[in-house]
């Protein structure tokens, strides 16, 4: 009996332990879709949101390159500007749509940065689009840089001037 | 892990329900999720050593949520990732992009698992690093449906990297 009285405490504790991850789990999840308020003001990046990121690079050999990911939601009737505002290395970004058209940027030319990455998406839709910021040679590297990420009113200038060209 | 096999009855349901955990840590949100294929394989059938995943592509409202995973892969190696089973109607995509953030892959039906089951297959891989797939419905429309996902990792050449994806231009 004494055996059996253990082998439930440790069941019960178990499923307590399995069900406090599972609530973590889904919390921490779903902190990682971000949606960034619609805005329809005039100045570039103007009331977009300004991520602080990290690639990292595992010291494994070969080096292992982990590009960093997250999801950011967007709607119809909407653009979105996704830039670079900062890098420490030579990056580059690829934006999914959720209908999986692919946006990719290297150098974005914009003049406080040039060689970050710049992708702006003139027809957004209602879903969340998948980010993937890697290094632009896709070798290991350790790599800070800040993302604006904003969501616009159709045509909105200068935050939606030249789209980029889905591939 | 097979449950059945489990020693006592009392713990399957701390390990199912931590499983159950696991399963919606790969769900729709799990964009930061890496995983590494344990089966490395030289193997000479198609679909042969494979990891099966179960997975989610659901939404939030009206708003299509893709579901993201990174997998790992050598430089000079076949990944390959098949959607071998999609629970609904739904028609779903495949979109996979490299550690080098430029080079991406896309398909819509290219499995013979079924006809709505997307196949990426990148060989040889540009990069020693992370690839991050992402799987919604090939229009972007609402989808809610659960499908299974085969990732493998062989050798450049083996037979389950047969006429590669090629990168989109």
């Amino acid at each position: 009996m004494i055996a059996h009285g253990n082998t439930c405490l440790r069941s019960i504790a178990a499923t307590l332990l399995a069900g406090f991850l599972l609530l973590a789990t889904a919390t921490s999840l779903y902190a990682q879709q971000l949606s960034p308020p619609p805005q329809t003001c005039t100045t570039l990046n103007c009331g977009a949101l300004s991520l602080p990121g990290r690639i990292n690079g595992h010291p494994a050999t070969p080096a292992i390159a982990i590009p960093w990911v997250t999801q950011i939601a967007g709607r119809a009737n909407g653009c979105m500007r996704f830039q670079l505002t900062a890098e420490s290395k030579n990056l580059a970004m690829s934006v999914v749509a959720p209908d999986g058209a692919v946006f990719t940027n290297d150098n974005g030319a914009v003049p406080a940065c040039p060689s970050c990455p710049l992708v702006v998406v003139g027809a957004a839709r209602n879903g969340f689009f998948t980010i993937v910021i890697g290094t632009a040679n896709g070798l290991s590297a350790e790599a800070s840089f800040t993302l604006s990420a904003g969501l616009y009113n159709t045509g909105n200038s200068p935050n939606c001037n030249n789209p980029t060209t889905p591939r | 892990m097979v449950i059945g096999m489990l020693p006592h009855k009392h713990t399957s349901a701390p390990l199912l329900t931590l499983i159950l955990a696991l399963g919606i840590g790969g769900g729709p949100a799990a964009s930061q999720s890496e995983i590494i294929d344990s089966n490395f394989s030289t193997c000479g059938t198609v679909s042969c050593d494979t990891t099966s995943i179960a997975a989610w592509a659901g939404s939030d409202g009206n708003r299509t949520l893709p579901w993201t995973a990174k997998f790992f892969a050598l430089a000079g190696n076949c990944l390959r990732l098949n959607v071998s089973f999609i629970r609904t109607a739904a028609d779903l995509e495949l979109v996979v992009i490299a550690p080098n953030a430029k080079v991406a892959f896309r398909n819509d039906q290219g499995s013979t698992a079924c006809i709505k089951c997307p196949l990426v297959k990148i060989d040889p891989a540009p990069a020693t690093g992370y690839y991050t797939a992402v799987i919604s419905s090939n229009n972007g429309a609402v989808v809610d449906t659960d499908f299974h996902l085969l990732f493998g990792q062989y050798q450049h050449a083996n037979v389950n990297c047969s006429a590669p994806t090629p990168p989109l231009p």
